[in-house]
């Protein structure tokens, strides 16, 4: 079983290496080639990276909700495919059936985990310290303070939310 | 980029935390672990052979948080090793491609089998004895036998390297002081395990015990509840749980005057 085309999605699409090169996967049990895949180098790797910079202030300004929403549709579909990506697995790097059966739910509740813990991250101290005032810490990058919530129609804000791509 | 998140090498670690240096971003390191797994007298030997042969040879050995150090009071040497051997002897090695019944297969390629065998061929050479194991079985395939290395020495190379494969070293303490000296005495600092009816002594060592985890008559279970990331050399940053959120976000105090 060769997995012909392989490709690496940046960006939405399906590219070779930048510098064309491939690396021979093989089968450790039976020495078999697996797939031929891209073998990426750093020009490979600045475009994956100002991609993701790219996507980041729109992931940034997603609600808890839709953030929490995307993750888990993440985990419904690696376990809609655990079955073929476990035998990938096998196949890959020799590991037994008990292995990745045993790892593929793991992998899917930890996706879960993290898409229901978007939603209640909050930051622990707030309150009246000072004489006038009323701070709070926060945890995350979301914009939903008050102060930026009623700026939010015009993004004019002076004070740029955590995690601004500068 | 404002953070780089590494499970890799020591080496591969050190060299991204050197790099991160010079534009100060966060770096997130899980670098493996040699973990040990400290057995005493008051143990049920039958049922801590059983728990050893699935720590150290699930997956090959090749998990980070893998039994690797099985440190036996002198007395229950004897009678763990009795149970030991034939349980580890009992794997069913072979392609996982055959079926359900195979336990363990290959290591992930044949770089990483020539890696695990030249640590045994060195320790074989420095006076080791291979209790059961200790070479490629005779078949294709980046197979390593299950192995269980005796006659070692703390400072020699198969205990204080990160092998990651079906490999384990045995070596013999004659109380907790020299237990926990033994068990921290490396550099990796991730995981490991008591095995003891003394629920005390379960609780007194986890105290001394200088790892991330530590568990009590088990070892590898983990969830997405509860943390994981080492000590020292095995680095910092916790994946899985709360603790993961707090190292994958940024804090900000945000402060309102109310005039």
């Amino acid at each position: 079983m060769t997995h012909a085309g392989a490709r690496m999605l940046i960006d939405g699409e399906l590219l070779e290496a930048a510098e064309g090169r491939e690396r021979e996967i093989v089968n450790p049990a039976s020495g078999a080639l697996l797939a031929s895949v891209p073998d990426a180098g750093p020009a490979d790797v600045e475009l994956a990276v100002t991609a993701a910079a790219r996507a980041f202030p729109a992931w940034r300004d997603a609600t808890p909700r839709e953030r929490s929403e995307r993750i888990n549709a993440l985990a419904d579909a690696i376990a809609e495919h655990a079955e073929e990506l476990g035998a990938l697995e096998l196949a890959n790097v020799g590991k037994p059936l008990s292995v990745v059966r045993e790892e593929m739910p793991v992998t899917v509740d930890n996706l879960r985990f993290f898409a229901g813990a978007a939603r209640s991250l909050h930051g622990p101290t707030a309150g009246e310290y000072l004489p006038g005032r009323t701070t709070s810490s926060r945890l995350g990058c979301s914009t939903s303070s008050v102060a930026t919530a009623r700026r939010s129609a015009t993004r004019s804000s002076s004070t740029p939310p955590c995690g601004s791509s500068r | 980029m404002r953070l780089v998140s590494l499970t890799g090498s020591l080496g591969t670690g050190k060299a991204i935390a050197r790099s991160a240096a010079s534009t100060v971003k966060r770096v997130h390191l899980e670098l493996g672990g040699n973990a040990p797994l400290l057995v005493f007298d008051d143990a049920d030997p039958a049922a801590v052979a059983a728990g050893v042969r699935q720590a150290a040879f699930f997956n090959s050995g090749q998990d980070c948080t893998a039994g690797t150090r099985l440190l036996v009071h002198e007395d229950l040497y004897e009678p763990l090793l009795a149970e030991l051997l034939p349980l580890v002897g009992s794997l069913q090695t072979g392609d996982p491609a055959d079926g359900e019944h195979i336990e363990m297969g290959p290591l992930a390629s044949q770089a990483h089998q020539r890696r695990v065998l030249g640590y045994l061929e060195r320790a074989a050479a420095g006076g080791a004895s291979m209790l059961c194991g200790g070479g490629a079985p005779d078949r294709a395939g980046a197979f390593v036998e299950p192995t269980i290395v005796a006659n070692v020495e703390q400072t020699d190379e198969i205990v204080q390297s990160e092998v990651f494969g079906p490999v384990l070293t045995v070596q013999r303490f004659a109380d907790e002081n020299a237990a926990v000296a033994l068990a921290n005495g490396v550099d990796y600092a991730l995981a490991a395990s008591v095995w003891t009816r003394d629920l005390g002594r379960a609780l007194r060592l986890s105290k001394q015990l200088e790892f991330g985890t530590v568990w009590a008559n088990d070892h590898l279970p983990f969830m997405s509840e509860m943390p994981h990331g080492g000590f020292k050399q095995s680095g910092y940053g916790k994946d899985l749980s709360t603790y993961a959120l707090e190292d994958y976000s940024q804090v900000k105090h945000v402060m309102l005057s109310l005039d």
